[in-house]
């Protein structure tokens, strides 16, 4: 891994300090990564015990949160540092509040698969799109960390314009879901409960998006939230 | 109680930074209140004009928000505040994310109810 960001203190403690925030927060992001796979698996194969599994996970992502927002607060007070090394552990409060609330996000998405499998019998073949979509938000997800984690912000525009791929996901398969409702009234209920999930999803990949955006911040110092696709793009070609 | 404390640091300059951003928060907390309200009142008037209005002072509470952020970074660079003070500028900066989300769910309901009148614009010439 490039340690060049991080590993040029005179402090080796410090060196080591920060090192590990990263490595915890990476952690915590394969967890959560990890929770999202798990949350969609237990819906659309209809595995409550998996999704129970989900909902107890989550308190261990809870826990990362708490611990790792703790270490940089005391980080911040004895080092005090400045430019990139503070702007990396504001950031890094950030990115576990986005963290924390994907994990949420993927509890909820578990606790919805309690509920539809008990009417789920025959219909795992509807799921193809929200597979699709899942995978989409996964990948977001995953981009952003692995940028993290090389404190780099190369390509980070492409991982924010696939936000709006997902948002066209996001309207056709409510489209769907809408007229499925109109054809059987009796559906109504199954529906609302896809709709959550497809909502998780959608805000998943929001959250993911900014991620990118505090990336940018930390390496550029720059604040680039609220922007849209094409003013991001421009300022990252600067 | 003032959890700003104002008043009470050895340097002056350093109650003044912290007087401004609680001043900015308190103003930031209002306009978050008042687009909630008023989203509201479009969604059950059916009133788009007044949603539009709450989508065009979104901008302002995501200013205040970015101006806030920055300002508390910018203490924390210079002051190398410790202790009590410490955690309440990381917390202004965690409090300014929560009224964000909220001003984004008043946008939220803003856009909703536009979509609905269109909607519903759409579903009367049809009639």
């Amino acid at each position: 891994m490039d340690n060049s960001k991080i590993a040029h203190h005179i402090s080796e403690n410090f060196n080591k300090e920060l090192e590990d925030i990263r490595n915890k927060v990476l952690t915590m992001g394969g967890l959560v990564e990890q929770q999202i796979e798990q949350a969609i698996h237990a819906l659309t194969s209809g595995d409550i015990e998996l999704a129970e599994l989900v909902i107890r996970q989550d308190n261990d992502i809870d826990e990362f949160e708490m611990i790792i927002d703790a270490e940089c607060t005391q980080i911040i007070a004895l080092r005090q540092p400045a430019a990139f090394d503070l702007r990396l552990l504001l950031v890094v409060l950030r990115i576990i509040n986005e963290l924390e609330r994907i994990g949420d996000l993927a509890e909820r998405i578990a606790k919805v698969a309690i509920q539809l499998s008990t009417t789920n019998e025959g219909r795992t073949d509807e799921y193809h799109e929200l597979k699709h979509m899942a995978g989409l938000v996964k990948d977001m997800l995953h981009a952003s960390l692995d940028n993290f984690a090389r404190m780099s912000v190369d390509g980070i525009t492409q991982i924010t314009g696939s936000d709006a791929a997902v948002d066209r996901e996001y309207s056709s398969i409510i489209r769907q879901l809408i007229t499925q409702m109109m054809e059987d009234p009796r559906n109504i209920t199954r529906m609302l409960d896809m709709l959550w999930t497809v909502r998780a999803l959608e805000r998943i990949g929001d959250h993911s998006r900014y991620i990118c955006e505090h990336l940018i911040y930390m390496v550029k110092g720059e604040d680039v939230r609220h922007l849209s696709q094409a003013q991001l793009e421009q300022i990252m070609s600067q | 109680m003032n959890r700003f404390n104002t008043g009470h640091h050895v340097s002056e300059p350093f109650d003044k930074d912290l007087e401004s951003i609680r001043q900015k928060v308190a103003l930031m907390g209002k306009l978050v209140e008042e687009q909630l309200s008023l989203a509201i009142e479009a969604f059950t008037n059916g009133d788009t004009y007044l949603a539009e209005k709450v989508l065009t002072q979104d901008d302002e509470v995501d200013l205040l928000e970015a101006s806030i952020d920055n300002e508390c970074a910018c203490v924390i660079a210079l002051r190398q505040p410790v202790g009590h003070d410490l955690a309440l500028l990381i917390d202004v900066i965690k409090v300014t994310n929560e009224l964000e989300n909220i001003a984004a769910k008043a946008e939220g309901i803003a856009d909703i109810t536009i979509e609905l009148n269109k909607s519903l614009l759409v579903s009367d010439s049809d009639g």
